[in-house]
């Protein structure tokens, strides 16, 4: 335990020192930050071997509010994924952005990125986990805009950030209340008190968990986050971000009430559909598979809902590996499409065909982990699907309710056909350019053999049709008190295998290099039938939010308006009243008050003017006066008297 | 030396003003040095305060509340009929004072390294700086209302010579609007701050010369020394507008400073003076002044008048509401980056309404909390945003594009501040609004739809700066003028030394709150029980 005490902080800090380190060094920047990734992963290696009491580690922040990590193996498993798959997407970057001369910064961003996830898996207190919640929104920001002088992609990476931020509100919200309602803090307290929160506090971290792992409505922000690097995607896609939201519902679930977990099934099953029907007809290479991830997010988001938590971790667990490798693969191809011909569009599956002899190991690796997404046996995908399925069918059987289930097997099916649709049209068919690459050797190859390497069954079960033989499970699952022990049910295994072998079997038959379709996908243009358009503009949830959008800003040029025209213009208005008034009372001031002094100063001298007059400078005329008013005196008071 | 450790961070740029007077007008650098000398030792001074303040001093009541108080007797008069007038030099801190003395001390000296390349009429400016030191820091320190009153008043003068004079082109217009504003603000103080001396006295003075001494000061005030039939003493019917005396009373001193803090509607003053200021003087204007108010309502508005507070929790919760929103509205309505800042302004300090109108513990800790971080980082925006001005003169949104290319360091330091200002958890911004959530939504007194709709203030302020950031950050390097394309150099040194040390405090406030709130925390918990305690002593008279 005390070797644990200490390599567990390293762990936490390892990416973020990575990626400082990487950051200053302009050139070796990738290479350097990987040998720190690849000791991280070592020591989580370690962590993951040698845990066996969680551990916890607490401190104030605040008066009332604490800090505070721990770590059990549910999140030390989760942790040495994020680690593995960092490692490989930096490996992989190495090649992929050689040419890029931002290469440091973009080697701090991805370090950034796995230090703030790394820290969302191991917080323990609500509030921790907001804090590394909203880092992680930050460095996708920041890694989806990493090309931020074309403006579209700076502008991909704030909407998805404002979308996020939507539903962060809500979590904050939720947060909150737990504090105020007196609820434990902690996720290992909820889990030990029992309690249960109120319906509203529950809907607040659900709709706060929706946005992180792209569920309606807020699924739009991940396609918009394709936006940034396709390794980028593969991070923020795979293992990481997105299946923040599906890990806090894991660890709240048994604090929520029987209702809120009817939302989360219900929400997870609509996503799931939703998404797997916008995939069928995208030309983009990365939009199917941002609305694949979308659709297999929604599957762990369902198995929550139904209870069968186990096998949603299973499947994140399981689809962190085929989507990385599916990502990284259409990465590869998109480097070659770039390398060939840097006019055309290099994501537009319409430009591709026949890449399967030009880029062999990539052309298996999308295989292998583009059939373990579509669920066959043997495969790893199939396992942790199969779980859910389980899960939904015998949550349909209890509680009446089967619209969960048969959303989820239709979404099988939908997934095998969209799959199947986008390996046939990027490997299969004729070659209509000849530049020949060879794939560069250790940095492209390597990540990609072993992601379709991973996707194999064996690696997570030696039965490959029954999910709960997943080696992890025991591992797991002690930790969080409750094992499944759900073996899967044969109706469900077949169901499932055949709505699958059908999806491909159909896909096939359009897609067939000979097939009409396929020939003419090549010159295809936009749906035009309503259920192609819905399907293309992934239900039109971006009409959604730009209605939203243009009516918060009607409302924030209203109100900047009324600020100027009218608080201001009063404010201005009593300024020039009180001009006006003074200016008023200045002329009174001048003219009446003044005015009637100077009128009686005239007036005075006037008088002063017509006796003045009497006078004379002349002092015999003086005298002269002088004796006549004398003399009338005189006579005046002889007269009187 | 603690004993008169208060006088001298108040007095001490004052003092040295009297030497910078003497000194000859060509001394430019010399007098920069001064200054920047004056606000170091006061800064210096304020952090031994910082340390040497005993945050386990758990006071009864507020006449111990205090610590390194300083009275001296400065004005008395007797008035026949009416006793004594008593006016003291009477100084002292609790938790609350000493973060907004921090505050001010270390901005006050940020401000100097950010009027560095000033050039015109230096003597006259730092001259002004220096009184303008004094009177901010006295006004946080000050027990007397009437000595509070005067160091408010004093404020003014200084602040609008630097906003007239040194400011931009509608300098006239902005600092005669702020002179006005603010002179009405004081007016409604003065009027209840002589209500507030008619109906006190100070019996600790009385024995002494047998007749009523009023006096101004605060903690008597506070504690609630009424003589019986005063005007604002609790228990008097007398009504006005169909009102209880005392809740007018607090309200003319909300009106007072809530245009000083300000909040909607009477906000319209902060953003011309903004605009128009230098960045030095913007830089104090959103970190100081604006907090004066904030104060204001914690020491005056509440600490006096608790019973009306806690009657009138509802509308004063709701104006911090409409100001958060409100504010934020606006602000992404604006084309001018310094608008935009100086509109943000206004949506934060929406946060100290509502905390403090949450009256409960979280509530008033996290509108302290959210006034020295607000400090920070505003101070820091409206430094970045002097950045762009000084290269080109100009600061329109719509006037530039791509920066981050031209200036990768800059933008580098605009994404962390806007950051913190949008309450990126982990920078300081997010624990204030945090703690007024928490105070707003967990309130006996509010209902909830004021602390939810106040929740997406935190969506609004991310929209608006990332927006700003997008547009003027992002995208391809272009400016509206060609010649403005050579001039974008990136952050001089001198520009880092004012940015850096705000980006460190900002961090480390951010992951580790308590540095600042645990020293203070007896402070506030008094602060509320008190307000608490006395309100329901004054509502039952």
């Amino acid at each position: 335990m005390t070797l644990l005490k200490i390599i567990w902080p390293l762990i936490f800090i390892i990416p973020l020192f990575s990626g400082i380190i990487g950051g200053l060094n302009h050139r070796q920047s990738l290479k350097l930050s990987s040998f720190g990734m690849a000791f991280g992963l070592f020591l989580a290696l370690i962590l993951v071997w040698m845990l066996d009491e969680p551990l916890i580690l607490e401190w104030k922040w605040l008066e009332s509010v604490n800090f505070g990590f721990s770590i059990d193996r549910l999140n030390a498993l989760l942790v040495l994924l994020v680690y593995l798959i960092t490692l490989l997407v930096q490996v992989f970057s190495i090649t992929y952005m050689e040419h890029d001369p931002d290469q440091d910064r973009y080697t701090a961003k991805l370090g950034f990125f796995a230090f703030s996830m790394i820290g969302l898996l191991m917080s323990n207190q609500l509030v921790t986990l907001f804090l590394f919640w909203e880092l992680v929104g930050m460095s996708s920001y920041l890694l989806i805009g990493f090309w931020y002088q074309e403006a579209g992609r700076s502008r991909a990476a704030r909407q998805a950030f404002m979308i996020n931020r939507v539903a962060d509100a809500f979590l904050l919200l939720g947060v909150i209340r737990v504090f105020n309602n007196g609820y434990a803090t902690s996720f290992t307290e909820t889990l030990a008190s029992g309690i249960q929160w109120d319906g509203f506090t529950g809907i607040c971290f659900i709709i706060g968990a929706f946005g992180k792992s792209a569920q309606f409505p807020f699924y739009g922000w991940l396609t918009k986050a394709m936006a940034g690097p396709t390794p980028v995607s593969a991070l923020i896609h795979a293992a990481t971000m997105v299946t923040a939201g599906v890990y806090l519902l894991v660890r709240i679930s048994p604090a929520l009430m029987d209702w809120n977990l009817q939302v989360i099934a219900i929400g997870g099953a609509v996503t799931a559909f939703m998404a797997a029907v916008a995939a069928l007809t995208q030309f983009d290479i990365k939009k199917v598979l941002a609305y694949s991830t979308i659709s297999q997010l929604g599957y762990m988001i369902l198995g929550i809902g139904v209870g069968a938590y186990q096998a949603s971790v299973f499947h994140l667990w399981t689809h962190a590996f085929f989507k990385a490798g599916l990502f990284l693969a259409a990465g590869s191809v998109i480097h070659y499409m770039h390398e060939l011909d840097a006019t055309k569009d290099p994501q537009d599956m319409r430009n591709m065909g026949g890449l399967q002899k030009i880029l062999p190991v990539t052309f298996y690796a999308f295989l292998i982990c583009g059939l373990a997404l579509s669920g066959l046996p043997f495969l790893s995908g199939f396992l942790s699907k199969e779980g859910i399925l389980t899960g939904s069918w015998l949550w349909g059987q209890s509680t009446g309710n089967y619209l969960v289930p048969i959303l989820a097997f239709c979404t099988a099916g939908l997934t095998a056909f969209y799959i199947g649709r986008q390996i046939l049209l990027v490997f299969f068919g004729e070659i209509s350019f000849a530049k020949k690459m060879v794939e560069p050797l250790v940095t492209i190859r390597v990540p990609l053999i072993f992601l379709a390497a991973s996707s194999l069954w064996f690696w997570n079960s030696i039965n490959p049709i029954d999910p709960l033989g997943w080696f992890w499970n025991g591992y797991l699952f002690a930790d969080l008190g409750a094992t499944s022990d759900q073996h899967s049910i044969l109706g469900v295994l077949i169901g499932s295998i055949v709505l699958t072998l059908s999806g491909l079997g159909v896909a096939y038959w359009l897609f067939r290099p000979e097939a009409e379709t396929a020939r003419g996908f090549k010159k295809s243009n936009e749906p035009v039938q309503l259920a192609g358009k819905i399907s293309f503009h992934g239900w039109y949830i971006e009409k959604f939010y730009d209605q939203i959008v243009r009516l918060f800003s009607k409302v924030v040029f209203g109100a900047g308006w009324f600020d100027k025209k009218v608080i201001d213009r009063f404010v201005d208005g009593v300024g020039v009243s009180g001009v006006v008034i003074a200016k008023v009372i200045g002329w009174f001031d001048q003219n009446v008050v003044d005015g009637l002094v100077n009128f009686m100063a005239s007036i005075s001298q006037l008088i002063g003017r017509f006796v003045t007059s009497f006078q004379s400078p002349k002092i015999q005329i003086q005298i002269g006066w002088l004796l006549l008013t004398l003399l009338v005196l005189l006579l005046w008071f002889q007269f009187l008297t | 030396m603690t004993d008169s450790l208060l006088t001298l961070i108040i007095f001490f740029p004052l003092l040295v003003t009297a030497v910078v007077l003497f000194l000859p007008n060509g001394k430019d650098l010399l007098i920069k040095e001064i200054a920047l000398g004056a606000t170091g030792v006061q800064l210096v001074l304020s952090v031994i305060l910082f340390f040497s303040y005993d945050a386990s001093l758990q006071p009864e009541n507020w006449s111990n509340a205090f610590q390194f108080v300083e009275r001296a007797k400065w004005i008395s008069l007797y008035l026949g009929d009416y006793g004594w007038l008593q006016i003291d030099y009477f100084v002292g801190i609790d938790g609350i004072s000493l973060l907004m003395i921090c505050l001010s001390t270390f901005l006050l000296f940020v401000g100097v390294i950010a009027s560095w390349n000033l050039s015109k009429n230096v003597k006259g400016y730092f001259i002004l700086y220096l009184i303008l030191s004094t009177s901010v820091v006295g006004c946080f320190a000050a027990l007397d209302f009437f000595l509070f009153y005067v160091f408010f008043e004093f404020m003014l003068l200084p602040m609008f010579f630097l906003i007239g004079i040194w400011g931009g082109p509608r300098r006239g217009y902005a600092s005669i609007k702020f002179f006005i504003y603010t002179l009405v603000g004081s007016l409604f103080i003065l009027a209840v701050m002589i209500g507030l001396y008619l109906s006190v006295e100070d019996t600790s003075l009385a024995d002494q010369t047998q007749e009523v001494v009023h006096s101004f000061s605060l903690v008597n005030m506070m504690d609630g020394g009424y003589i019986t039939d005063g005007i604002l003493t609790p228990g008097n019917a007398t009504e006005f507008l169909g009102m209880n005396i005392r809740w007018i009373a607090f309200i003319l001193l909300m009106v007072g400073f809530a245009i000083k803090l300000p909040a909607v509607p009477v906000h319209t003053w902060l953003p011309d003076a903004h605009v128009e200021a230098p960045t030095a003087i913007s830089v104090l204007l959103a970190g100081l002044l604006l907090k004066i108010g904030g104060y204001g309502f914690f020491r005056i508005a509440y600490g006096i008048f608790p019973d009306a507070a806690v009657s009138l929790t509802y509308p004063i919760a709701i104006f911090g509401m409409i100001s958060i929103v409100y504010g934020g509205l606006t602000a992404m309505a604006q084309n001018d980056l310094k608008r935009m800042i100086a509109y943000s302004s206004v949506s934060h300090m929406g946060f100290i309404l509502l905390g403090l109108a949450s009256f409960n513990v979280q509530g008033a800790g996290g509108a302290l909390f959210q006034m020295v971080s607000h400090g920070f980082i505003s101070g820091a925006l409206f430094i970045l945003a002097g950045v762009i001005y000084d290269r080109t003169g100009d600061r329109g949104i719509a006037n530039f594009s791509g920066l981050a290319k031209a200036m990768p360091v800059f933008t580098g330091f605009v994404v962390v501040f806007f950051f913190a200002s949008l309450g990126l958890p982990g920078l300081s911004g997010f624990v204030g609004e945090f703690l007024v959530f928490l105070g707003a939504l967990g309130s006996d007194y509010l209902p909830k739809w004021i602390g939810i709709v106040s929740i997406s203030g935190i969506v609004i302020s991310a929209a608006y700066y990332l927006w700003a950031l997008q547009r003027m950050f992002f995208g391809q390097f272009w400016t509206r003028e060609k010649v403005w394309e050579q001039t974008m150099y990136d952050l001089t040194a001198r520009e880092l030394l004012l940015l850096i040390p705000l980006a460190i405090l900002v961090v480390l406030l951010g992951i580790a709150p308590n540095v600042i709130l645990g020293p203070v925390n007896n402070s506030i918990e008094f602060f509320v029980n008190q307000c608490f305690e006395q309100s329901q002593l004054y509502l039952a008279q």
